[in-house]
């Protein structure tokens, strides 16, 4: 049976969000991490959030890590560093192949 | 210093406009029923509002986690009426949006198009059932000399006209739910 083409991209956000839970953080650390890692271009609602926060807990690619009913904390689990890193790889690669077209299609305008 | 409006909304978009609108103006609002919203006097701009229609009904426990997330993050729960929440948070502290990206707006949309759909139904039927009514006492053997025929045609009339109102605005969230939708394969 031939192998599956289907890929999984993460989006910006999820991407963003597997990354700030590389540390414990509750909700809105990890809202604000983000804030100020991207120099306040990504500021996530807290539905997107919330609703974020549920699958990457539902895919096992984050887990609860303490803190009481009021102010649950999360952190990355192993699952969703290998993603995080299959993501990188991808972006990595796109970013590659990006330069390497733009800089032919000048090269061919010469 | 308190203000009292009454103003009817259909379509929640334009609520918050309207909202952050009395707020630029210095009038913040602290609580609603029916119609009536009662504002408080504050500084211009002084607070941010974003109204949602949440996911469970306001009688279960399902929106409680959700509720206490939206409170961790800084954002001030201003009331619940019936399943709409509506929001607030100082200016001063920064921005804020409910639904940041396009997967959980078109949910969002999505969810208040079906919810005002049923409500227009529901209106319509209770019309119709009125409508009906009238029709059979005007048209009946002995025809009712004590039926209030004048008040059960405004309320009939009354009826539809909230009905179309309201699906007028479950059309317009629709439409955005379908615009959206068509990008979301392509943009975030």
């Amino acid at each position: 049976m031939p192998e599956s083409y289907i890929r999984g991209a993460l989006t910006e956000a999820t991407y963003l969000i597997l990354l700030s839970l590389c540390e414990v953080r509750h909700g809105y650390g990890a809202m604000q991490y983000i804030s100020t890692v991207t120099n306040g271009r990504v500021n996530l609602g807290m539905g997107t959030l919330y609703g974020a926060i549920n699958l990457l807990l539902e895919k096992g690619w984050i887990e609860t890590a303490g803190g009481d009913d009021r102010r649950k904390m999360y952190r990355i689990t192993l699952e969703g560093r290998v993603t995080l890193e299959n993501e990188m790889q991808r972006l990595s690669e796109l970013l590659s192949l990006g330069q390497e077209g733009l800089a032919s299609t000048e090269n061919g305008r010469e | 210093m308190l203000k009292r409006v009454f103003r009817l909304f259909f379509d929640f978009e334009q609520a918050e406009a309207w909202l952050n609108e009395m707020a630029d103006q210095g009038w913040m609002m602290e609580s609603f029923f029916c119609g009536l919203f009662k504002f408080s006097k504050g500084t211009l701009g002084e607070y941010t509002y974003r109204v949602e229609l949440l996911s469970y009904p306001v009688w279960s426990s399902g929106n409680q986690p959700y509720l206490n997330f939206v409170e961790e993050t800084g954002v001030e729960l201003v009331t619940v009426w019936v399943k709409w929440a509506i929001y607030r948070r100082k200016a001063c502290e920064g921005g804020f949006d409910v639904y940041t990206d396009i997967g959980s707006r078109i949910g969002h949309y999505r969810r208040v198009s079906r919810f005002l759909l049923f409500f227009c139904l529901l209106e319509w039927s209770l019309s119709l059932l009125v409508g009906v009514r009238t029709v059979h006492a005007l048209v009946s053997e002995y025809s009712e000399t004590k039926f209030p025929y004048g008040l059960s045609a405004v309320i009939f009339l009354f009826g539809v006209l909230i009905g179309a109102l309201i699906f007028r605005a479950a059309c317009r969230s629709h439409k955005k739910y379908k615009r959206l939708k068509k990008e979301e394969p392509f943009l975030e």
